[in-house]
């Protein structure tokens, strides 16, 4: 009676041996999905881009011949492209330089078990999962020269009101205390766990080793967490490197181009200048660049990275 | 400041048949003792009392090994003697110094970890010279102490390599190694040999004792296996709910159990007890139950009924099921067959009676022929 699914099953079965597991042998057939899209939505675009930063393009005038290197000399030329750079170099530079030092730092309080703990991890996790739009949004109120909390706080201190985000001097800076506050939450979340691999064992071994906080926090946290140190660091320069939304709606890249970054600019010259062919040109430096930063990174930290 | 005991004083207590003379009946006095326990306790922020009114008093030079069930306390216990546990209440002496409020690295002991607890990034030589920078001790005498050590092992030529390119019994030898370096007048060792394998185990067991008597420094060995307990201490402390039931030579807890705790959980398999009449109960050993009446036979006759039968190899272990349901476990040579009822016969000087608060009661007189 049941004979009919069974004959079936069998036939499919069959099927699938002869047919379909020939291909799943082979390895190129298994990351055929991830690679289409990978070539569509990235390989394709990147090579799109490096064509393009040799053309003068103009979709609006039906503009699309060969430029040379004029796109490159155009960039180098400008002062701003330059400047840009340098923001963006700068940016990452102290994104990280606080923003890892002070996980670390809030990590060590947040494992150590005190009441005040959960407090804290809710104060430092919540930033991560809210929006850009909300974070820019509350922090230009808060940066408000005339009406901002900042400047009030300053003012109680007895320190003179600063320009923040329309300063020329102060604007990067304000967007980098941003970016660390964002950050801040899944970077202490890694670092957390990363203590968290470390036993209880070790820390008693190393009180019966008359090894203080200090010299216990040197000679055996950050080692046994160096591992972890690679990741942070890779995801943390990446991100930071990227970054689009706190300038796009926080300062829109001024005064006079004192906070653009490098994505920022490029989707300027690019969308709103009608620059393409510039723009390309920029972000084919941009993404030799990012390459260089991520193997540098990779050969230092590995380097000096523990694993077990 | 160097530690005040150098590595050179090897010998201090180096007497390879070295054996306390453990009587449990004779009052300790504190100022002999090398380790004193006065009315140790614990209690959890959340209201779990681990350890209460604990007095125990150690001898010098002697291999004390606690021993009790997962959860009894016994872990608590070695924490608060090294400082990683604070005490709730009570005094801790070595050596008539009281240490209770000092930190870990100052007592003068040193811990082995059942997880070795080594630090995974430091070679071999590093984790021993980290603790010996932080006594202070100068280049020279790290690197004599580092020979000594690692000579004493059998590591000399591992001192380069990282602890995750060595096996079980090497890591725990690295942390041995490190404890020893720092010439402690007391070892602590939490079950270190429960992470290796059973063939491993035995050979680090003798390994330890070897190691114990040549540097004869105080030991105090935790382990829930009551098999370690009895071939390695010199003296046995049983554990239970946080509270020492007995503490004696292995000889002693074995043959005279103080309690029916003590009874069961020493010795594999541990005491048969069979609650008798007025509360009080009695024990035998396994090996003691004779299945033919003896001629003139004065004692326990007990009848039971087969429950299972294992094959050892030699001899068939045996539970048998009393009247009123108790399981009692017996090992002979004779096949049995499971169901069948028979009697089994305990010989009066065989067996060992226990009152109603579970206490060791004499038995003479008591048991020349009762029948259950």
């Amino acid at each position: 009676m049941n004979e009919s699914p069974r004959v079936a099953g069998n036939i499919i079965r069959r099927m699938e041996m002869r047919f379909v597991n020939p291909i799943l042998k082979s390895p190129y057939a298994l990351i055929l999905p991830a690679l289409a899209i990978c070539v569509c939505f990235s390989v394709i675009p990147a090579l799109m881009a490096f064509r393009n930063s040799f053309f003068s393009v103009d979709y609006v005038a039906g503009v699309d011949r060969f430029a040379g290197m004029a796109n490159y000399r155009s960039i180098f030329t400008d002062g701003a492209f330059i400047q840009v750079f340098r923001n963006t170099v700068v940016f990452t530079f102290f994104s990280a330089a606080f923003g890892i030092p002070l996980a670390v730092l809030t990590a060590v309080f947040l494992n150590s078990n005190s009441p005040l703990c959960n407090f804290t991890q809710g104060v430092v996790f919540t930033p991560h999962v809210i929006s850009f739009v909300s974070v820019s949004t509350l922090w230009t109120f808060m940066m408000d020269p005339q009406f901002g909390i900042l400047n009030y706080a300053l003012g109680l201190l007895g320190i003179r009101p600063l320009m923040w985000l329309l300063g020329e001097n102060t604007s990067l800076p304000s967007i980098i205390i941003v970016s660390v506050w964002k950050t801040l939450g899944y970077n202490v979340l890694i670092v957390v766990s990363a203590l968290q691999t470390i036993p209880r064992e070790v820390y008693e071994s190393a009180m019966l080793d008359r090894s203080g906080p200090v010299r216990t926090f040197f000679h055996i946290t950050l080692p046994m967490i160096s591992p972890f140190f690679v990741f942070l660091i890779t995801t943390c320069v990446a991100q930071t490197l990227n970054t689009f939304d706190l300038v796009r709606l926080m300062t829109g890249g001024g005064p006079k181009n004192s906070s653009n970054l490098m994505v920022y600019w490029i989707y300027e010259t690019g969308y709103l200048h009608f620059q393409v062919g510039k723009a390309m040109a920029g972000a084919v430096i941009f993404l030799f660049f990012v390459g260089a930063v991520s193997l540098l990174n990779f050969a230092l930290t590995s380097r000096r990275a523990y694993y077990q | 400041m160097p530690g005040p005991h150098r590595i050179k004083n090897y010998g201090r207590h180096g007497r390879g048949d070295y054996r306390p003379a453990i009587n449990s009946e004779k009052r300790i006095d504190a100022a002999e003792s090398m380790i004193s326990l006065k009315g140790l306790k614990k209690t959890y922020p959340n209201g779990f009392t681990a350890i209460d009114n604990l007095n125990l008093d150690i001898q010098d030079g002697s291999f004390t090994v606690l021993v009790g069930p997962s959860g009894c306390g016994k872990t608590t216990f070695l924490r608060m003697i090294a400082g990683c546990e604070e005490c709730t209440e009570g005094e801790i002496f070595i050596r008539g110094r009281n240490i209770t409020k000092k930190a870990p690295g100052d007592r003068g002991v040193a811990m082995v970890f059942q997880n070795y607890a080594l630090y995974p990034h430091m070679t071999v030589e590093k984790n021993i010279s980290f603790g010996l920078k932080n006594y202070g001790y100068g280049r020279e005498e790290i690197r004599a102490i580092l020979r000594d050590v690692l000579e004493l092992v059998g590591l000399l030529d591992y001192a380069k390599s990282k602890p995750s390119s060595l096996s079980g019994g090497q890591r725990q030898r690295v942390a041995l190694a490190r404890a020893i370096s720092k010439s402690p007048e007391v070892f602590l060792m939490d079950e270190p040999l429960s992470n290796l394998d059973a063939r491993l185990r035995v050979q680090m067991r003798g390994e330890l004792i070897r190691i114990h008597q040549k540097i004869g420094s105080t030991t105090i060995y935790i382990t829930h296996d009551q098999v370690e307990a009895m071939t390695m201490g010199d003296c046995i402390a049983v554990m239970n709910e946080g509270a020492i039931m007995q503490c004696g030579s292995p000889d002693e807890v074995y043959n005279n159990p103080a309690n029916i705790f003590t009874a069961r959980f020493i010795g594999d398999p541990g005491m048969n007890i069979v609650a008798w009449r007025d509360g009080v109960s009695l024990g035998f050993r396994s090996s003691k139950a004779l299945l033919q009446r003896p001629s003139q036979f004065a004692g326990l006759t007990l009848n039971a009924a087969v429950r299972t039968r294992e094959h050892l190899g030699e001899v068939y272990r045996y539970t048998l099921a009393t009247a009123r349901g108790e399981e009692i476990e017996i090992r002979n040579d004779y096949l049995l067959e499971t169901g069948r009822h028979l009697a089994i016969y305990i010989r009066g000087e065989n067996l060992y009676a226990f009152g109603a608060d579970s206490g060791r009661i004499p038995t003479a007189g008591l048991v020349d022929d009762a029948e259950i």
